[in-house]
C-alpha cells in the first residue's frame, strides 16, 4: 500500500513537471544567432522560484511565470569584436521579463558596435525568492566568461546591462557577487534602485521579497546601501520625467558610486518618461547611444592598460 | 598741488584705458557700464584698483568694483537670450568671450557679466545679477529679445550665482530658465580649500551656519525655481559633483523640470566633452 501511494505521489509530480509549458522564442523573432533553452530550471538550479504555472507571453513579447532560464546569444562579427561582452537583463518590474526592446533590441545594438551579448530569459523571483534571478544573471556571466571565447570575449570585459526592473537586478548582481566575478562594468536604464523613500516602485520590491518583507529586507536590497569600493564602473541612462521610477533611484547609485570612488557617469534626458531602451524613436536616443558608445571604449582602453599592467609585472 | 594733479589724471587714465580694453577686445556689440560702487545700492567696499590678467584670450579680473555688460547679438536672433555669469571662486570674474561669440553664432543673445566681487558682502553679485536680467528684459524691444525667454547661467562660483539668481529673484528679475556648469551650490561642503574657499570669499572668515544656509542654494529651491540644465565631471576635484547632485535631488523635491549629465572625465572644465556640453546646452535654451 505504501509503494502505491509513493509511485502515485511520485507519478503526480512528474506529470505537473512535464506538463508546466515553457516558452523559447524563434532565431527569427529575436535575431539571435544562437538559442540556449533550458540553460537551467527549478529542478535544476541552485535554488527554485516554486512557480507551478505555466510560462507566458503576450503580443508585446512579455513572458511571465518563467521557470526556465534560457539564454538567446548574439556574437559580434569577428572582424569588429572589441573583446568585451554584455549580459543584457531587460525589466518588467520582477513580474515580466519585457524581452523586445530591453532585451532583443539593445543586444543589436551592443552586437553592431562589435560587443556580444547574452539576453537572458530569467526565472522571475516570484514574490519573495530573491536568490533565484540573482544565479540566472550569474551564471549568464559565467556563460559569456568560458563559452564566450569562442565568440572572441575576453573573460575579463563581460559586462552587465539591466533596464528598469533589470537594472534592479544587474546592481544587485554588480554588489552582490564576489569581486572575481564582478561585471567588469556596469550599464544601468533608468533602474530601480531604492526601496527607501515616497518615490519607490514598491511592486518591484514586493515581487522580489515577498509581500511579507521588512522595512530593514527592502533598505537592504536598496542597492545605494550596498555599493562598495569594487562596484564596477557604471553609467546610469534615464530620462528627468520618469514617473514610473522616479529619477531619485539613480541620483542615490551615483552618490554612492562617487562616495566609494566608482567611476561613473550619468544622463538624465529632460524628456522620454521610463522604457525608452531600444527604441529608436526616443527623442534623445542619438544621445544615449553616443555617450553608451564612449563608456564602451573607455572600458576596453582600461581594460588594455589593466592587462599591459598586470603582464610587465 | 600740479603732481596731484598729475596722479589723479594718471590713475583715472589707468582705470579707464583697463575698461577700453576690456571692451575694445571683447568682440561685444555692445559695452555697458552699468554701475559701480557709487551709484549701486550697496557696495563691496574693495578700495583695491581692479587688476586684469589675460591669457590666451581669457581674462582674469580681480577687485571689480564697476558692473559691465558685454553683449553679443546674433545676426539671426532666435529670441533666446542667456545672461552669463562667469566663474573665478567669487575672487575673480574669468571672462570667456569665445563662449559668448559661439551662442551668438547659434542665435543666442548672449550678455556677460563682469560682477563686482562680493569682497564678504553677499548682496553686491546679488543685485548685480538682478539688474542684468532686469535689464534684458527692460530692453527686449531695442535687442530683439522675448522677455519671457531670458534665462541664466555660470560656471563655477558663477554657477553659484546664477542659481542662487534663479531660486531667489522674483517678477522682473526671474529667470526663465538656467543653466549651470560644474557649479558651486552648497557651503556645507568641506572636501577642498576652493569649495569653502567661495563661500569664505562671498560671506567673510565669520561667516554663520545660519548664513551659510541662506546661500547654500540646494536649501533655497522651491516650486518656482525655473527649469535648470547642469552638466558636470565626474573627477571634478574643485567642485565635486555632490554640489549638483544635492541641487538636483532638491529640484526633483519641488518638481522644477530639469536635465542632469555627469561626464566621465574634464575636471573642473568641460575640455572633454566639449561638443556634448554645447549642443547639450544649446538644445536646452532654444527649446523654451
Amino acid at each position: 500500500m505504501k509503494k502505491l501511494f509513493i509511485m502515485i505521489a511520485t507519478a503526480a509530480i512528474a506529470i505537473s513537471a512535464s506538463a508546466q509549458k515553457t516558452i523559447t522564442l524563434s532565431l527569427e523573432q529575436s535575431g539571435a544567432d544562437e538559442i540556449i533553452t533550458n540553460f537551467w530550471n527549478n529542478s535544476k538550479a541552485p535554488h527554485s522560484n516554486e512557480e507551478t504555472r505555466d510560462e507566458k507571453i503576450n503580443e508585446r513579447l512579455h513572458f511571465s511565470q518563467t521557470s526556465q532560464t534560457d539564454f538567446y546569444i548574439y556574437k559580434a562579427d569577428p572582424a569588429k569584436a572589441t573583446g568585451q561582452g554584455i549580459v543584457v537583463l531587460p525589466g518588467g518590474g520582477y513580474s515580466k521579463v519585457c524581452i523586445a526592446h530591453e532585451g532583443f533590441a539593445i543586444a543589436k545594438y551592443y552586437r553592431d558596435l562589435g560587443i556580444s551579448c547574452v539576453v537572458v530569459k530569467y526565472r522571475l523571483p516570484n514574490l519573495g525568492h530573491k536568490e533565484v534571478p540573482l544565479e540566472d544573471a550569474q551564471a549568464a556571466l559565467k556563460y559569456m566568461r568560458t563559452k564566450g571565447k569562442k565568440w572572441g570575449v575576453d573573460p575579463a570585459q563581460v559586462g552587465i546591462c539591466g533596464s528598469s526592473a533589470g537594472g534592479h537586478l544587474a546592481a544587485y548582481t554588480s554588489n552582490f557577487t564576489e569581486d572575481k566575478a564582478k561585471p567588469a562594468f556596469s550599464i544601468l536604464f533608468y533602474p530601480v534602485i531604492t526601496g527607501t523613500t515616497w518615490a519607490t516602485h514598491q511592486n518591484t520590491f514586493q515581487y522580489l521579497l515577498g509581500k511579507n518583507r521588512t522595512q530593514n529586507e527592502q533598505f537592504y536590497y536598496s542597492l545605494e546601501n550596498r555599493v562598495t569600493t569594487t562596484t564596477p564602473p557604471t553609467i546610469l541612462l534615464l530620462s528627468d520625467d520618469d514617473l514610473t521610477v522616479p529619477p531619485i533611484s539613480s541620483i542615490l547609485y551615483y552618490e554612492a558610486l562617487k562616495a566609494n570612488g566608482v567611476p561613473a557617469t550619468m544622463h538624465i534626458y529632460p524628456s522620454g518618461g521610463h522604457g525608452w531602451c531600444g527604441h529608436d524613436e526616443f527623442k534623445y536616443a542619438n544621445e544615449y547611444q553616443d555617450a553608451l558608445a564612449d563608456f564602451l571604449k573607455i572600458q576596453s582602453k582600461n581594460a588594455a592598460e589593466a592587462k599591459a599592467k598586470k603582464s610587465k609585472k | 598741488m600740479k603732481k596731484l594733479l598729475i596722479l589723479v589724471a594718471a590713475l583715472a587714465f589707468a582705470t579707464t584705458a583697463t575698461a577700453q580694453t576690456l571692451a575694445t577686445e571683447s568682440g561685444a556689440d555692445e559695452v555697458i557700464r552699468y554701475w559701480d560702487n557709487s551709484s549701486a545700492p550697496h557696495s563691496n567696499y574693495d578700495s583695491k584698483a581692479e587688476k586684469i590678467v589675460s591669457s590666451s584670450g581669457k581674462y582674469k579680473v580681480s577687485h571689480t568694483t564697476e558692473t559691465v555688460f558685454y553683449i553679443f547679438k546674433p545676426q539671426r536672433a532666435t529670441g533666446h537670450s542667456l545672461v552669463i555669469f562667469p566663474g573665478g571662486g567669487y575672487k575673480t570674474v574669468n571672462l570667456n568671450f569665445g563662449w559668448a561669440k559661439w551662442l551668438a553664432a547659434q542665435g543666442i543673445t548672449t550678455m556677460v557679466v563682469k560682477y563686482r566681487l562680493p569682497n564678504g558682502h553677499a548682496e553686491v553679485p546679488l543685485e548685480d545679477a538682478a539688474a542684468a536680467i532686469e535689464y534684458m528684459r527692460d530692453n527686449a524691444n531695442r535687442l530683439g529679445i522675448d522677455p519671457q525667454k531670458v534665462g541664466v547661467s555660470g560656471s563655477s562660483a558663477g554657477g553659484h550665482l546664477a542659481a542662487w539668481s534663479s531660486v531667489v529673484l522674483k517678477g522682473n528679475q526671474k529667470p526663465n530658465f538656467a543653466v549651470l556648469h560644474y557649479p558651486v551650490i552648497s557651503g556645507h561642503i568641506w572636501t577642498n580649500k576652493p569649495q569653502w574657499s567661495t563661500f569664505e570669499e562671498l560671506l567673510g572668515k565669520w561667516r554663520t551656519p545660519e548664513q551659510i544656509d541662506n546661500h547654500s542654494v540646494e536649501l533655497l529651491v522651491d516650486g518656482n525655481t525655473p527649469p535648470t540644465l547642469i552638466l558636470h565631471c565626474h573627477d571634478d576635484l574643485l567642485a565635486p559633483t555632490i554640489n549638483s547632485t544635492l541641487y538636483y535631488k532638491a529640484l526633483k523635491h519641488h518638481g522644477v523640470k530639469a536635465s542632469y549629465h555627469i561626464y566621465p572625465s574634464g575636471g573642473h572644465s568641460w575640455k572633454d566633452y566639449k561638443k556634448q556640453w554645447t549642443e547639450a546646452t544649446k538644445e536646452w535654451v532654444l527649446s523654451f
